[in-house]
């Protein structure tokens, strides 16, 4: 009898042991319909095999106030979601653990992502995180008001000279001054640097390029149209825009012609604008000499940080998840687009593709792709990048000035780290 | 005029009501849409199927309230201490307490975070809920300044009756501070409940989260569910409105009596 | 001189009583404050081991033209800001504390503002403040005042954020209301049979008697502007062109967003500098001025 209820617990002891699965503890950061999705591929995950149970807990990241604190201490989650400025900083100083040999078993390499992705999230050849989903920005007008002007409302700009004067025309005043219609604004300053043909970082002698002499040439034509259109009035107008998410966009409403717009303003004008809305997307206008579909691109991260205690299952989770059936299907739930080739191709993201996205994603797999460099000083860059913009357009330092300036702030800051 | 001023406080909490009712769109409306023609409770019904808006509840009031008696409890007696005795470098003790408010909080949040890691206390309540039993500096600054208003006259009736110190602190100095006992208590279950940083810092499982946490998840990337959260954010408020009201009691029996009798 | 017996007793038995605090001082506080200083001396990223630098913090600071800004709006905000809204929640408190009907209900609709959560109260007032369609400007037009840019004009966004700040003065109010309760009403009644004015007894009776609690909201005043954070970073971002940079948003982006932990821990250090000094002029003034009916200071 004792040897039977001996033989029945260990038998028992077995099953636990055997079937048991490692738990572990996947952050994430999206809410409201974009966290459900994530959560349904989590389960089904988890439905799918029985070694690994993923436990999904939201967590904002904010500007990685829990992100940064937990990681400092012994139990950190096994996979964390963060932004890309976070990558380098946390990797560089040991905080998350460096992927490459676990991509190398897994055999994924640079060819399976788009051109430009492997690097990005990378510093010095060590992979710290992966890209989860991408954004790339296009050009956008409203073809109702070219129409309406005698421009050809299939035929963007061809280059910067003509957008100044498509803008000039479209612009509109009432009896008061106040201004009612913006035909153009830039708005995200490092684009245009590029596509002036400059660049913000030297991936070959991995130095800073702030003040490259393109970069000051793209921040003058930025800052004329501040003045031209006059940065006081440009704020008051700003402040009338109704929000981006809503039928009372800006653009939508004709407040602006021609905007920047992100892949994902192709479902908000599904969803809020009006059905008639007509629009185009082509590439950046470019001056001549400057670079033709250039491409910026951001986006969040997955990685795994050094505490965890379950690497190897937290890299198989990470494997699925970023394949490119998962991928694909996330993507399209967040409408962004996948970082992999393959998911790209993959019938789940292709069927929800909406009109004018073949745009977008000829600029990334045939323009030229660039991201925001991912250095160990974070968000510095960019800010400064701010404080310059902000400088020019009130008038207060001339580009070269101002771009200088910033150079000089980012060197000091990356010499703090070698 | 003070029903004109009212309008003024009152007005903003209105608007966010007639949000928490309005359909999405009519939020960004302009001109503005006062009151929404279709008067979306749903959107609240929403609130508690999209989160655990229940044990989320639940999680905040244990917490507030856990907070609320240790902050108290101790904050009492340390101001106690600090207004009724003199003791030799209690100046300096007391400069060092307004030093601890004067730290802005960003800079002491990760070294705070590595002494509870090394405690072993996170992942647990224990961070949020532990140190208020050690006083409070607001609290205690609030309290010591109102037992200072305390004539020293009562405290020496009574001791000679033969009270010891601990008999004045229950029985003359604690009766005669209900308003300021109130009041603090009524911020501090302010600051408590409507905390984000600290339980979002400090928690790691989510069905431990609070409200100010779980508001967060309403949100999108790149939406925000405006009505949702101003429906959270109201309902957020409702218990703090209620404690006022009953905090008011102490203030109406004042006026009532008119102050202090000798 | 010996020390008595009673006397010890006293120290004693004080000491008791301050004994949690002490306690809680030794574990849970002194540790990260103490740390924080180290920090500022180091180059720290807040992740890694922080790096010996010595006083290159606050060098750097020096030159740091936003660290200036910081400062300056700061302390902008805190001179126009403190006096008038301590100003104006002690007259409300005053007001509020005569026997007028439904009393309760217009002290809890003043209150109102203080406990909506910072998030929802910062988004309102960005829109209450919106140049072209907020409340605050349709109102100024309508009697005929001219509408500035507020939030959207460097020259008068702090004045904004001042306006917002009134909103909040509920909270100072109900202290002040607490502070009005525990004031003997023999006193106003030996002042009426002397003839005194109203005028009068506020300032030879409240404002003396409410001095404890009035150096508390301005000290607290001090302390919460100099600290204040959540409603800039959502209303303004710092802007526009760092008219609105107030000392603690910079702290968090150099603490967060730049991994300069070591930096941010100086500007923090420097603000506690600050912030006592402020802190000590007003212990000063209301010291003098003040009648403690308890035990001295």
């Amino acid at each position: 009898m004792k040897k039977r209820l001996f033989f029945v617990m260990g038998f028992v002891l077995v099953c636990v042991v055997v079937f048991s699965r490692t738990e572990i503890t996947f952050w994430y950061a999206w809410g409201g319909d974009e966290g459900r999705a994530l959560v349904d591929l989590v389960d089904e995950f988890n439905r799918g095999q029985n070694q690994i149970l993923v436990r999904p807990v939201f967590v904002p990241i904010g500007q990685g106030e829990k992100i940064n604190a937990t990681l400092v201490g012994s139990s950190t989650p096994d996979v964390v979601t963060i932004w890309d400025w976070m990558v380098v900083p946390l990797g560089e100083s040991g905080a998350l653990r460096e992927l490459n040999h676990f991509l190398d078993l897994a055999g994924i390499t640079e060819s399976d992502y788009l051109d430009g992705v492997w690097d990005y999230g990378s510093y010095r050849g060590k992979k710290f995180a992966l890209p989860t989903t991408l954004n790339t920005y296009a050009f956008m007008w409203n073809k109702e008001l070219f129409r309406e002007f005698g421009l050809d409302p299939d035929h963007p700009p061809a280059n910067t000279e003509e957008l100044d004067r498509y803008a000039q025309l479209l612009f509109r005043e009432d009896t008061r001054g106040n201004i009612r219609r913006l035909g153009f604004l830039p708005n995200i300053s490092h684009i245009y640097f590029y596509v002036f043909g400059g660049q913000l970082w030297d991936s070959q002698t991995e130095e800073v390029t702030a003040n490259h002499p393109n970069n000051i040439a793209a921040m003058d034509w930025i800052a004329s149209y501040y003045q031209k259109f006059n940065l006081q009035k440009i704020r008051v107008f700003q402040a009338t825009w109704g929000e981006m998410a809503s039928s009372y966009n800006p653009f939508y409403r004709g407040q602006l012609a021609i905007q920047e717009a992100g892949q994902w303003e192709l479902l908000f004008i599904q969803e809020f604008a009006r059905p008639d809305f007509e629009y185009g997307v082509a590439p950046f206008p470019a001056p001549e000499g400057g670079r033709e579909k250039v491409a910026y691109l951001n986006g969040s991260f997955w990685a795994i940080p050094t505490g965890s205690t379950a690497p190897d299952e937290a890299f198989a989770f990470l494997e699925w998840l970023t394949a490119p059936s998962q991928s694909a299907r996330f993507a399209a739930a967040l409408s962004n687009i996948p970082p992999r080739i393959e998911a790209i191709n993959d019938p789940a993201f292709q069927n929800a593709i909406l009109p004018n996205m073949e745009v977008y994603l000829d600029m990334l797999m045939d323009g030229y792709v660039y991201f925001f460099p991912t250095l160990p000083v974070g968000l510095f860059y960019m800010e400064e990048l701010n404080q310059a913009l902000q400088y020019v357009q009130s008038g207060a330092k001339t580009s070269e000035e101002a771009l200088d300036d910033v150079q000089q702030a980012i060197q000091r800051e990356l010499r703090k780290y070698q | 005029m003070l029903v004109a001023l009212s309008i003024f406080f009152v007005f903003p909490f209105f608007w966010m009501f007639s949000t928490s009712l309005k359909s999405y769109d009519d939020v960004f409306a302009f001109p503005p849409v006062w009151w929404p023609s279709e008067t979306l409770w749903s959107n609240y019904v929403d609130l508690v199927v999209e989160l655990p808006f229940i044990r989320y509840t639940l999680n905040t009031l244990f917490v507030t309230g856990m907070t609320l008696i240790g902050f108290m409890v101790s904050s009492s007696l340390v101001a106690f201490g600090f207004s009724y005795f003199r003791i030799p470098g209690k100046k300096n003790l007391f400069r060092i307490l307004l030093i601890t408010l004067m730290i802005p909080p960003q800079v002491t949040m990760i070294p705070q975070f590595v002494l509870f890691n090394r405690l072993g206390w996170i992942g647990t309540y224990l961070p949020l809920i532990v140190p208020p039993f050690f006083g409070g500096a607001f609290a205690i600054f609030l309290l010591k300044q109102f037992f200072d208003t305390i004539p020293k006259e009562f405290s020496d009736a009574a001791k000679l009756d033969g009270a010891n110190e601990w008999k004045i602190f229950i029985n003359v100095y604690l009766p005669l501070s209900k308003p300021a006992i109130a009041t603090c208590s009524l911020f501090i279950f302010i600051w408590t409940w409507t905390d984000f940083l600290n339980p979002l810092i400090y928690l790691t499982d989510d069905r431990m989260y609070t409200l100010s946490i779980g508001l967060q998840q309403l949100s999108s990337s790149r939406m925000t569910a405006w009505p949702q959260l101003m429906g959270g954010s109201i309902i957020m408020t409702i218990p703090i409105i209620i404690l006022f009201f009953l905090a008011q009691k102490t203030f109406i029996q004042g006026i009532q009596v008119g102050g202090i009798k000798s | 001189m010996p020390v008595s017996k009673a006397r010890r007793r006293e120290i004693k038995i004080g000491v008791l009583f301050l004994s949690p605090w002490l306690i809680g001082l030794g574990v849970f506080t002194a540790y990260p404050i103490i740390a924080s200083f180290y920090f500022s001396f180091t180059h720290y990223s807040g992740l890694s081991a922080p790096r010996w630098i010595g006083m290159d913090n606050y060098v750097q600071l020096f030159s740091d033209p936003l660290f200036g800004k910081a400062i300056y709006n700061t302390i902008y905000l805190a001179i126009i800001g403190i006096p008038l809204a301590q100003v104006l929640s002690l007259m409300t408190a005053l007001l509020l504390n005569s026997k007028v009907r439904f009393l309760s209900i217009f002290r809890t609709l003043y209150f109102l503002p203080s406990i909506v959560p910072a998030v929802a109260a910062a988004l309102l007032w960005r829109w209450f403040l919106n140049p072209q369609f907020g409340p605050v400007n349709l109102f100024l037009e309508t009697i005929g005042l001219p509408t500035p840019g507020w939030l959207t004009d460097p020259a008068w966004s702090k004045p904004g954020l001042i306006l917002t700040s009134i909103w909040g003065i509920g909270g100072s109010m109900v202290i002040y209301l607490a502070g009005l309760h525990n004031i003997p009403t023999e006193l106003y009644e030996a002042a009426d049979l002397d003839g005194a004015g109203k005028i009068a007894k506020i300032f030879s009776i409240t404002l003396p008697m409410l001095s404890p609690v009035i150096l508390f909201n301005v000290v607290m005043g001090i302390i919460n502007s100099f600290q204040s954070f959540t409603s800039v970073f959502i209303m303004t971002g710092g802007g526009p062109e760092n008219s609105t940079l107030v000392y603690a948003l910079s702290i968090y982006r150099n603490a967060f967003q730049f991994y300069r932990m070591g930096y941010a821990s100086a500007m923090a250090w420097i603000l506690l500098v600050i912030t006592s000094v402020a802190v000590f002029i007003v212990f000063r003034f209301f010291g003098r001025y003040g009648y403690f009916g308890g035990t001295e200071q």
